[in-house]
């Protein structure tokens, strides 16, 4: 079972690594602008999304386990 | 395992009430998309449904245009065979929404592009547009058969009958709603088609569950790595973690995001690059995890009663789990509700596919190469009979596939071929301004070359393939099937990087508005001045009257343009104020010079029209930039 948790690793690891290379890549050129409020909300939405995604099926595993 | 093959004949004969209720169906969305076509007046509307949709209008549509052919029979089959696992495919789109939300819908939105070729020319250069939209129509006018054959397959395999004729009476109700109206037929469709495959999905997971005896009895008949949300990490070779990961949640999700024409219509409806972004989030966020329920509960389902003794499918690998267990689950009535939501899974891809092909026909060929410069009108007409050709190409494209023990597979492998080079190339060309014509080109060329030679080299992926089994038996093109994706990806970054470094980029001045760093550019351009953030997303209600005012243009009284922050000049958005139409009788206009007078909305008599909207009713005025 332990394969599940490798998974899990890759998946929000790499995913991660793309994740938030790429919303880095958007606060440097201005695609994503701090300054503005519905940019910053847009960007905290995406975040929670993710820890969600990642918090979800972290806790599925270890209810399996 | 296989993921398709010949039809497994199930023999059915149907209860005269689920005739009627599948009867129904297919009149009620006949009709409903010919009344729907009165809303399509421009190429614009056919293509876009008039970029006027609301953001839920369009998510739910997503949805119906995702769940198509074999859906619920391939990923019922999975679940039965993987369980929960089956899911993934429709939970893992989370990485690449930043790159979606930030990035490139901006650029085609601002950009006003009508299709994913014409990006490739102004980004790069002509030869670039050429070479992807052979690939794209290629890859649509593939599905298109391949649908019209799944369709016919499973319709003979329940009903008896010949495939060819199931298909073609198939492609004559779809070809109604499209010749009807376009994407705006086709998203209202969409919309209702949507709502019964879901809800059919989810009753009879439900239905499941009861006749189990509760969610626990369900649970715990499951065996553990049933229960486990992920697959295993790298085998069995038919349905794997690590080639999932690649071939699925990076390669697919780009390609299903950034290339599928048909899935660009349905963001592009919308009414702003904000009500966009609510409908990705809305769709990953809520609806996909619902829909990979809906799709694959009939697997988990059907596990958990074989590990009870019960005995339904007739198949080794499970193919036809999904009828066997609607079947054993539904009383007369419920069966056709469920086969009607089948047909409406079918029907909703397979619009949404023709749709897509003559808007890439008319914008990248008939447009620019064959008749240029003739009237909207002219092109409209064409859309419509390029929309009826996909068809009959289609159907005469069947048998073609019919041969094939597997055709869905044969399709998988075209695509690992054709697609991992288009999504570096468009993501390279979206957020890298060094990123040049040259290396586009050649990527694409030598990256799909690549590919071609690792269906006989299959050695060549062995070093990416993470400890993939391969099967001595098989032929060397079925080797590392799933991670043929990594192999084509890195290949092509590897030429994409290694050309860019020696070949001339595209003058900065070009770029604007087409990769990321120069995307307030093309925002700029996109409104013809400056755009304003004050008031963006805030909205008023008001009455409204014709007035002889300049076409695209209304006058709001002053004190609603001070409530609205508005100058002369911005981005208006004119609804009609019932909600629940979602845009459907709407307009875009720019916010003319102010006027004094009572709490009304002049707008001129073209725009009343061109939105449908009504005098007699209030209207919604939200500012959009």
């Amino acid at each position: 079972m332990t394969g599940n948790w490798l998974c899990w690793l890759y998946q929000y690891g790499l995913g991660g690594l793309l994740f938030l290379g790429i919303l880095g890549s958007a606060v440097q050129t201005r695609a994503l602008r701090l300054d503005s409020p519905s940019d910053r909300r847009l960007l905290i939405i995406l975040l929670i999304g993710f820890f969600a995604f990642l918090t979800i099926h972290g806790l599925w595993i270890a209810a399996v386990q | 395992m296989e993921n398709a093959g010949p039809p497994v004949t199930l023999n059915f004969s149907l209860h005269p009430l689920d005739w009627a209720v599948i009867a129904t169906y297919l009149v009620g969305i006949v009709l409903l998309g010919m009344w729907f076509g009165k809303f399509t007046k421009t190429t614009k509307d056919f293509f876009l449904g008039g970029q006027r949709f609301s953001w839920w209008v369009a998510a739910v549509a997503c949805v119906a245009t995702l769940v198509g052919s074999y859906s619920f029979m391939q990923y019922s089959q999975n679940g039965y065979n993987f369980g929960f696992s089956s899911m993934t495919a429709y939970t893992n789109d989370w990485f690449v929404l930043p790159l979606f939300l930030l990035v490139w819908l901006p650029i085609i939105y601002y950009s006003r592009l009508t299709s994913i070729p014409e990006y490739f020319e102004r980004r790069f250069d002509r030869r670039t547009r050429i070479a992807v939209l052979v690939i794209i129509i290629i890859y649509l006018q593939g599905y298109i058969a391949f649908n019209l054959y799944s369709i016919g397959l499973a319709l003979q395999s329940m009903l008896g009958g010949h495939l060819i004729i199931w298909a073609a009476a198939i492609a004559v109700l779809t070809a109604l709603v499209i010749y009807a109206g376009g994407a705006t037929s086709v998203m209202m469709a969409d919309l209702l088609q949507a709502f019964l495959l879901l809800s059919a999905g989810l009753l009879v997971f439900f239905l499941g569950i009861r006749e189990l005896g509760g969610f626990a009895a369900f649970w715990n008949a499951l065996p553990t790595r049933h229960q486990l949300p992920f697959a295993q990490f790298n085998q069995p070779k038919e349905f794997h973690f690590v080639g999932d990961f690649w071939s699925d949640a990076i390669t697919g999700t780009i390609a299903f995001y950034f290339i599928n024409q048909s899935v660009l219509q349905r963001i592009l409806s919308v009414k702003s690059v904000r009500e966009a972004r609510k409908t990705m989030l809305c769709q990953v966020l809520v609806l996909m995890p619902i829909a990979a329920v809906a799709v694959g509960g009939a697997g988990w389902i059907a596990r958990a009663m074989v590990a009870g003794g019960a005995s339904l499918t007739q198949d080794p690998n499970g193919k036809d789990i999904f009828i066997r267990v609607v079947q054993k689950l539904c009383a007369p009535g419920v069966f056709g509700f469920v086969m009607a939501a089948l047909l409406a899974a079918l029907m909703s891809t397979l619009e949404a596919l023709i749709n897509a092909i003559s808007a890439v026909a008319i914008n990248d060929i008939w447009r620019p190469f064959i008749r240029p410069g003739r009237s909207d009108t002219y092109y409209l007409r064409t859309a419509r009979y390029v929309a009826v050709a996909g068809y009959v190409l289609g159907l005469l494209l069947i048998p073609v596939f019919q041969p094939f023990g597997s055709i869905y597979e044969a399709l998988t492998h075209f695509n690992a071929i054709v697609v991992p080079p288009m999504v570096v190339v468009i993501v390279f060309g979206a957020v890298w301004k060094r990123f040049t014509p040259a290396a586009a080109f050649w990527t694409l060329i030598l990256g799909a070359g690549a590919l071609l030679v690792s269906l006989f080299v299959p050695d060549l992926i062995t070093p990416l393939a993470h400890g993939e089994p391969v099967l001595a038996t098989d032929p060397p093109w079925k080797h590392h099937s799933f991670m043929r994706s990594l192999f084509g990806l890195s290949v092509s970054t590897v030429l994409g990087i290694g050309i860019t470094l020696f070949t001339r980029p595209k003058p900065v001045g070009e770029l604007a508005g087409l990769v990321m760093s120069t995307i307030a550019e093309g925002k700029r351009n996109f409104k013809g001045g400056e755009p304003s953030e004050a008031g963006v997303g805030r909205s008023l209600v008001l009455s409204m009257a014709a007035d002889p005012v300049e076409p695209a243009t209304v006058r709001l009284p002053i004190r609603f343009m001070r409530e609205l922050e508005a100058e002369p000049g911005d981005m208006l958005y004119v609804a009609d104020d019932r909600w629940w139409l979602g845009g459907l009788r709407s307009v875009h206009v720019k916010a003319g010079p102010p006027h004094d007078q009572d709490d009304v909305l002049l707008i001129s008599p073209d725009d009343i029209e061109r939105g449908g909207l009504k005098t007699d009713r209030r209207v919604c005025v939200e500012k959009l930039m």
